[in-house]
């Protein structure tokens, strides 16, 4: 059957590599390996077309984190600290984007859980867009209704943005899934194991065991 | 009561300068027109770039949304912790009856349907005894008997209201008066019957309402086509 969802992503890997992928990262950012994890993760934001959409979210990051960090341990550890804490993000967004939302489908629907689960790396790229709007909604609405405390705001706020977002993520896998034609429409897709899969996996277990066996790289 | 003098907004309001005083006030306009907007500055949650704006302490508000008002898991809890919030002791039945929830009370907030949500968030947005009640598009969402509901609440209110709608045909039944809002600009206000018994409208490319033009035929001003056949029929 021909898969409803592949023209929204044009470039994937497949579930298990991104796994993969994110477990060999902390394991050489840990180790302190951290050239070959950011070649790896650069090539990968370039290649699936996302760096320009993250570079902010980076930025964001990697400033105020400097700029403490050297305040608290001097330029150099700060640096460094901060490169790694990049790292682990960048890694994250990549291993967390790359798959396909009904390959993942497909691999939770196996171990017995719903396969909307697997559409919530959607949900959750759309979760800070979402949860700013429904933030200043629902600050909002308790102003409304006369809750003038902020701190009794801040420990209301979270229930109206929860179901608010579960709703509007439930609205959003329903509208991907009633967007194509019957005969197209499913919610899992058994994920190949591509050319590009091999190739990072190879590169992935190539740098484990040179660092493993003491042949020194980078 | 209120008075917004010469208010500008980036490009959405431009130079608005209006009076409302007691009763249930509508701002129609097509979408964009900068109604909601409006509503917001006069609930002080935006700041106007130019102009003054004076309006009361106490502004209760339900916005176009009113699932975000709900905190509790169901009704009655809802209306027990408005009522602690607003250090009333009164019994929540009571409320509950009065704007007709007494039958959804043991329901959670979340499950109600748009018109039996936009009520409650209402009835929640009463409790404190604002001067002021601001609502955002209330009819959205509402079918023919949840509007004829919470026209009949919002009838027995006895507080000023302002609504910003582009419900037409709610508004003629509901509103005293009628602020006509049109890219930014308040192009007219006044008696809800004067103005939708005149050109105005048409001028903002809303059709007239049902009742308007079967008013019209008969030579008489009314409200909805309900009040029409009552009278003559």
């Amino acid at each position: 059957m021909k898969n409803a969802y592949i023209s929204t992503f044009k470039a994937c890997l497949n579930p298990i590599t991104s796994l993969l992928l994110l477990v060999w990262s902390f394991y050489m950012i840990s180790v302190g390996k951290l050239v070959p994890v950011g070649l790896v993760c650069v090539f990968l934001a370039l290649y699936f077309r996302i760096a320009k959409k993250i570079l902010p979210l980076l930025l964001w990051l990697a400033i105020p984190t400097l700029i403490v960090l050297s305040v608290l341990f001097g330029y150099i550890d700060a640096s460094y600290i901060t490169i790694k804490i990049v790292l682990i993000a960048l890694s994250a967004i990549i291993a967390f984007t790359s798959p396909k939302p009904q390959h993942v489908a497909y691999l939770t629907s196996k171990i017995g859980i719903p396969p909307i689960i697997g559409f919530s790396q959607l949900f959750v790229l759309r979760l800070i867009q979402v949860l700013k709007e429904a933030l200043a909604e629902a600050m909002n609405a308790a102003i409304g209704r006369g809750i003038k405390s902020r701190i009794k705001i801040i420990m209301l706020m979270p229930i109206p943005l929860l179901v608010h977002t579960i709703s509007l993520s439930m609205y959003l896998a329903e509208a991907l899934y009633i967007k194509y034609p019957p005969k197209m429409r499913t919610w899992t897709d058994k994920a190949r194991v591509s050319e590009k899969d091999i190739s990072l996996l190879l590169y992935l277990a190539l740098t484990f065991i040179l660092h493993n066996v003491g042949i020194p790289f980078y | 009561m209120l008075f917004l003098e010469n208010v500008w907004y980036r490009s959405i309001i431009r130079g608005v300068t209006l009076k409302i005083e007691q009763g249930i006030t509508a701002i129609i306009g097509p979408n964009g027109a900068g109604k909601t907007t409006l509503l917001r500055i006069i609930a002080r949650i935006i700041k106007p770039d130019k102009g003054k704006v004076k309006v009361p302490e106490r502004i209760g508000a339900s916005w176009q949304n009113p699932y975000y008002s709900f905190y509790k898991t169901t009704v009655r809890e809802e209306v027990k912790f408005a009522l602690r919030m607003a250090r009333k002791s009164a019994n929540e039945e009571y409320y509950l009856k009065k704007f007709g929830l007494i039958d959804l009370a043991d329901l959670s907030p979340f499950k109600l349907s748009a018109g039996e949500a936009r009520i409650l968030s209402i009835l929640l947005a009463l409790i404190w005894d604002p001067d002021l009640l601001l609502i955002d598009e209330p009819t959205t969402g509402l079918d023919i008997y949840e509007k004829r509901k919470l026209i009949t609440v919002l009838r027995q209110l006895n507080k000023p209201i302002i609504i910003a709608s582009h419900d037409i045909d709610f508004v003629l039944e509901v509103a005293d008066k009628v602020a006509v809002m049109n890219n930014g600009t308040l192009i007219a206000y006044g008696d809800t019957l004067d103005i939708f018994y005149s050109n105005v409208l048409e001028t903002i490319g809303f059709p007239k309402p049902v009742a308007v033009l079967l008013g019209e035929a008969l030579g008489e001003r009314v409200r909805s086509v309900e009040e029409c056949l009552h009278k003559y029929f």
